[in-house]
């Protein structure tokens, strides 16, 4: 059968998992370099031991204390928070057929942002407490969410509609954002823009469990839908022509990149720029085929933001550089490098 | 024969009618081609008939009506290629025609989905093009890749919307032969709408011709095509030739002046 179309086929279907599969080591070994990273000293075979060992019954050492109560949640976030933007990425690009798409293309980042500064400037919160930037920013995300659903709706959910719709909420909530800076303490101000850069630092058990349960609530929804991406980057004509119910699965897709990008960012802040190419590295490596791309742009997230927070942390250590600048400064570069070498057009 | 029942179809976009009060039938394992000038109806009548628009009226295929069906099940039976259609990403060919096995497969592909795409790839002689970029190909190889993938679907009947609008002669006769010995072969039925009225004379069993949204006339080439039908429908004058085989030969001689 190898030489025959189909055996040819399974040989190519054999290399991307592979690439999946390498791809996943990769990260299990620079999750475990970032979190030897600190002033405890401890090499990557601690770290494998002791998490090895508390999963069943966790020890009272400094080292399981900072391992588990510190260094292991900040790097379980920044998989999970790579994780879920990449495969958001990806989803988005393929539902909008637009390259550029990603969570913040929707606007509804904007709106994150605009419900953390209006608890952090105002004080103003859906809830009180430690958890009001956080809860804020979540509500936000999702009533800009629904505002785009309101106004796509009225265009029956096409891509051109939805991207305006995006457009047009992310402009407002960037005008309501810039007003509140505009009146806001510059220490207040500060701390927005602190925000808007992105952070780790705030992970703690709770917003690693938190993102944890919406991802594994969403992610086999999307895969069940993967076959579904591909045959929307051929029209939506030619998707329903095959039986796919274009519509509803714009409406799905949009409700579950919300969901994930609200559950995220509202513990981060906004972390850009990996649900745009993260997607787009892998699919430059495996192809278009989202039964593959989708795990693929997860773990190539996770494996940016991992690396980004580890450059973050070191590069000007003991200052730490805000995680959004630094997915740009390590993922550009492999972008562009992917980009020139690869043989003609790929989207 | 009968395999499509089209009773009182009716389409409007907004408020302004497309198609009108259209009734036909269309014949098992046969090529009906649909015929018309520029914006007479002929591709949103395609559509109408799988559920891609909704229009008013009956499609009845085989006793069961049509649109009122699930779009996945009128996917197992009817499939489409579109007139014009760029493949957002870029992929291989056996990805591409593995798609129109959509409907029919879950995440993973079974060794019958493997079967039918290898097939596919053999009957339109597209095998060696397997794992080639889509986006690679000729006008002529992707518009194979397109009907291959729809063929993949395994469907009773296959709507085409002028697959030889972009395509050179050679790929014109190509395509148009590959389309009759699908019919010849898996019997299954085919509407196409077609501009090259030629080529409708030679390969159609049966014509419909298209004008204003209405059915100006629908039987089979050497019946219908006719000067008076050619000006009346096109507004042109023609002179018709037979060739060997005895279809007619349209020779268009001037455009008529407009008639009010």
């Amino acid at each position: 059968m190898s030489g025959t179309a189909t055996g040819k086929y399974l040989s190519f279907i054999q290399k991307k998992f592979l690439f999946l599969l390498i791809i996943a080591l990769v990260l299990l070994l620079v999750a475990g370099i970032a979190i030897t990273i600190g002033s405890y000293d401890m090499t990557v075979m601690d770290v494998y031991r002791i998490i090895a060992q508390g999963i069943l019954h966790q020890g009272d050492t400094t080292a399981d204390l900072v391992i588990w109560n510190i260094r292991l949640p900040r790097v379980l976030l920044g998989i999970l928070a790579g994780a879920g933007l990449g495969i958001c990425g990806a989803v988005l690009q393929a539902v909008l057929r637009n390259p550029l798409a990603s969570p913040f293309t929707l606007g509804i980042t904007s709106a994150a942002t605009f419900g953390a500064s209006m608890a952090m400037i105002l004080g103003i919160g859906i809830s009180g407490g430690s958890y009001i930037v956080i809860i804020n920013a979540f509500v936000f995300t999702l009533i800009a969410s629904f505002a785009i659903y309101l106004l796509a709706f009225t265009k029956k959910f096409t891509p051109g509609a939805i991207i305006m719709a995006g457009i047009a909420i992310s402009y407002l909530f960037g005008a309501l954002t810039s007003f509140l800076q505009y009146i806001g303490t510059a220490d207040a101000v500060q701390q927005v823009v602190f925000w808007t850069l992105g952070s780790l630092g705030r992970a703690n058990w709770f917003s690693v469990q938190v993102v944890a349960v919406i991802l594994v609530i969403s992610l086999p929804i999307l895969m069940w839908h993967s076959m579904d991406l591909n045959v929307l980057g051929s029209g939506d004509e030619v998707a329903k022509s095959m039986g796919v119910d274009v519509r509803r699965i714009r409406i799905i897709t949009l409700i579950l990149t919300s969901l994930i990008t609200a559950g995220i960012i509202c513990f981060t802040g906004t972390i850009g720029f990996i649900g745009l190419v993260g997607p787009h590295i892998c699919r430059m490596i495996i192809g278009p085929d989202h039964r593959f791309l989708l795990p693929a742009s997860a773990l190539m997230g996770a494996l940016i933001l991992v690396c980004a927070d580890i450059a973050a942390r070191t590069l000007f250590a003991p200052q730490v550089i805000p995680i959004g600048i630094m997915t740009s400064f390590i993922g550009v570069p492999f972008f562009i490098f992917l980009f020139v070498k690869r043989r003609g057009m790929y989207w | 024969m009968v395999k499509i029942i089209i009773q009182d179809l009716s389409f409007r976009y907004r408020s302004a009618p497309v198609l009108q009060d259209l009734s036909f039938n269309v014949g098992r394992s046969k090529i009906l081609c649909l015929l018309g000038p520029n914006g007479s109806g002929k591709s949103t009548l395609i559509k109408c008939i799988n559920q891609i628009l909704k229009p008013q009226g009956r499609v009845i295929m085989d006793g069961d009506e049509i649109h009122s069906m699930p779009i996945s099940d009128v996917a197992r039976r009817i499939a489409y290629v579109p007139q014009s259609e760029t493949i957002g990403m870029s992929m291989t060919v056996f990805d591409a025609i593995l798609m129109g096995r959509r409907v029919h497969m879950g995440w993973k592909p079974a060794d019958r989905d493997l079967e039918v795409v290898s097939r596919v790839l053999e009957n339109m002689k597209i095998e060696d093009l397997a794992m080639e970029d889509v986006w690679e190909l000729s006008g002529g190889q992707r518009q194979k890749v397109f009907i291959a993938r729809a063929l993949a679907q395994e469907p009773e009947v296959l709507l085409l919307d002028e697959p030889t609008s972009s395509l050179d002669l050679k790929h014109q006769l190509d395509t148009m032969e590959t389309i009759r010995l699908l019919v010849q072969r898996s019997g299954i039925s085919v509407v196409m709408a077609i501009h090259d009225i030629n080529l409708a004379a030679r390969y159609a069993d049966t014509v419909a011709m298209i004008r204003k949204g209405s059915i100006y006339g629908i039987g089979s080439p050497l019946e219908l095509f006719t000067p008076q039908m050619v000006l009346d429908v096109y507004g042109v004058e023609a002179t018709f030739l037979y060739d060997a085989a005895g279809n007619p030969v349209v020779v268009p001689v001037r455009a008529a002046e407009e008639r009010s």
